[in-house]
């Protein structure tokens, strides 16, 4: 593994990275970015199934929702450095609110 | 806040939120105007890829909110007709229900002349499998020979989704005799022991999709684009909705319009 491999392993979670050494067992002629997508795939998988399968974490979602907007938005050339960096702010806080109930985020973002 | 009397979509009131009046009413008209414009003037456009009986209708009923879609594509269609179905506020959604090859490898020159039509235009391609499926081979062979080439040569592999369909149904699939691998319909959740048939059978499919070099490396498609879920009893939905939302360019713009309101509304329907 190289520095740059072994720093993508260790940044899985538990799950994905017991995934991960299973599949190097069972698949010696895999590398490394076969065995991080059967780690991510299967430890979604579990982590899904452990949740019940319930809708998925609406403060990850909005911060998905914020980002990828915001990388829709740097195409315009109208549109400034300042804004989006405006929202980037606002994805770090909306990350760092405690809480996981829409209604409360809801009520953080919009006071 | 600016001050606006309507904004229509969830995008336009976090926008307002998070930039307040930090920004001049230059700057706000180009956001604003930017937005309605990619909301309002072109549809979202889904493909939706399957072979018979994978769930494409039940689906587009859970995932996207159609009422009582019905998908009426014969086998061996090449006629593709777009349906646009209005969801609020001038945001429309546009469907290409797109039939399953059903293994005739000599319509593949066809298919593959449609696929070429029809998926360079869509936000977001939907490839659904039957997750009891015994054999991927004529998956494989569909997005090894056609869906990903197209995908790739295009620049659209970041919109397609891999839906496996029906994990609830894994379970009876292996022994329809084991009530305990019956889907648990009470609590809306799998049994113990299907748990485990569901991750075996899943695990087997996923090394094979390695192996068919169809995920797993560079011009493959990433883990986050692979999803597992029954459209029948709405589980896992949110996963779903979380590919949507990073598929392609515009895949956010659905769940800022339509599906973030949706929250905990998807998934838990318990049928006690």
């Amino acid at each position: 593994m190289t520095d740059q491999e072994q720093e993508e392993y260790y940044r899985l979670d538990k799950d994905s990275r017991r995934a991960y050494d299973r599949g190097k067992v069972e698949h010696p002629n895999w590398g490394h970015s076969q065995l991080m997508v059967y780690a991510k795939v299967n430890g979604n998988l579990a982590k899904s199934l452990d949740e019940g399968g319930k809708d998925t974490d609406p403060k990850n979602l909005l911060e998905t929702i914020l980002q990828q907007a915001k990388e829709w938005l740097s195409q315009f050339t109208s549109i400034g450095k300042r804004i989006l960096d405006k929202i980037d702010d606002a994805i770090s806080s909306i990350r760092s609110f405690v809480g996981d109930l829409i209604s409360d985020i809801f009520d953080f973002i919009f006071g | 806040m600016k001050e606006n009397p309507k904004y229509d979509f969830m995008i336009q009131k976090l926008m307002a939120a998070i930039l307040g009046n930090k920004v001049s009413d230059e700057e706000w008209g180009n956001i604003m105007g930017a937005l309605d414009k990619e909301i309002k003037e072109r549809p979202f456009r889904v493909a939706v890829i399957g072979q018979s009986g994978v769930g494409k209708s039940t689906t587009l009923n859970s995932v996207f909110g159609l009422n009582n879609y019905t998908s009426d594509v014969a086998e061996g269609t090449t006629e593709i007709i777009e349906k646009v179905f209005p969801m609020r506020d001038g945001f429309n959604l546009s469907i290409y229900d797109m039939p399953g090859l059903n293994n005739d490898i000599r319509k593949d020159a066809e298919y593959e002349e449609l696929y070429k039509q029809i998926l360079p235009g869509c936000d977001v391609i939907v490839y659904i499998i039957n997750a009891h499926s015994r054999d991927l081979g004529e998956d494989c062979r569909i997005l090894k020979d056609i869906v990903l080439p197209i995908c790739n040569t295009n620049c659209l592999r970041d919109n397609l989704i891999l839906a496996f369909n029906k994990i609830d149904t894994i379970g009876e699939t292996e022994n329809p005799n084991d009530t305990e691998l019956r889907w648990d319909v009470v609590n809306n959740n799998p049994t113990e022991k299907l748990k485990k048939a569901i991750k075996i059978k899943l695990n087997n499919l996923i090394e094979k999709l390695i192996d068919e070099q169809i995920i797993g490396n560079a011009d493959s498609i990433q883990a986050e684009q692979v999803v597992f879920y029954s459209a029948v009893f709405n589980y896992n939905l949110g996963d779903f909705l979380k590919a949507i939302t990073k598929a392609g360019k515009r895949g956010w713009i659905w769940t800022s319009t339509v599906g973030l309101e949706r929250i905990g509304k998807w998934s838990d329907k318990r049928l006690n």
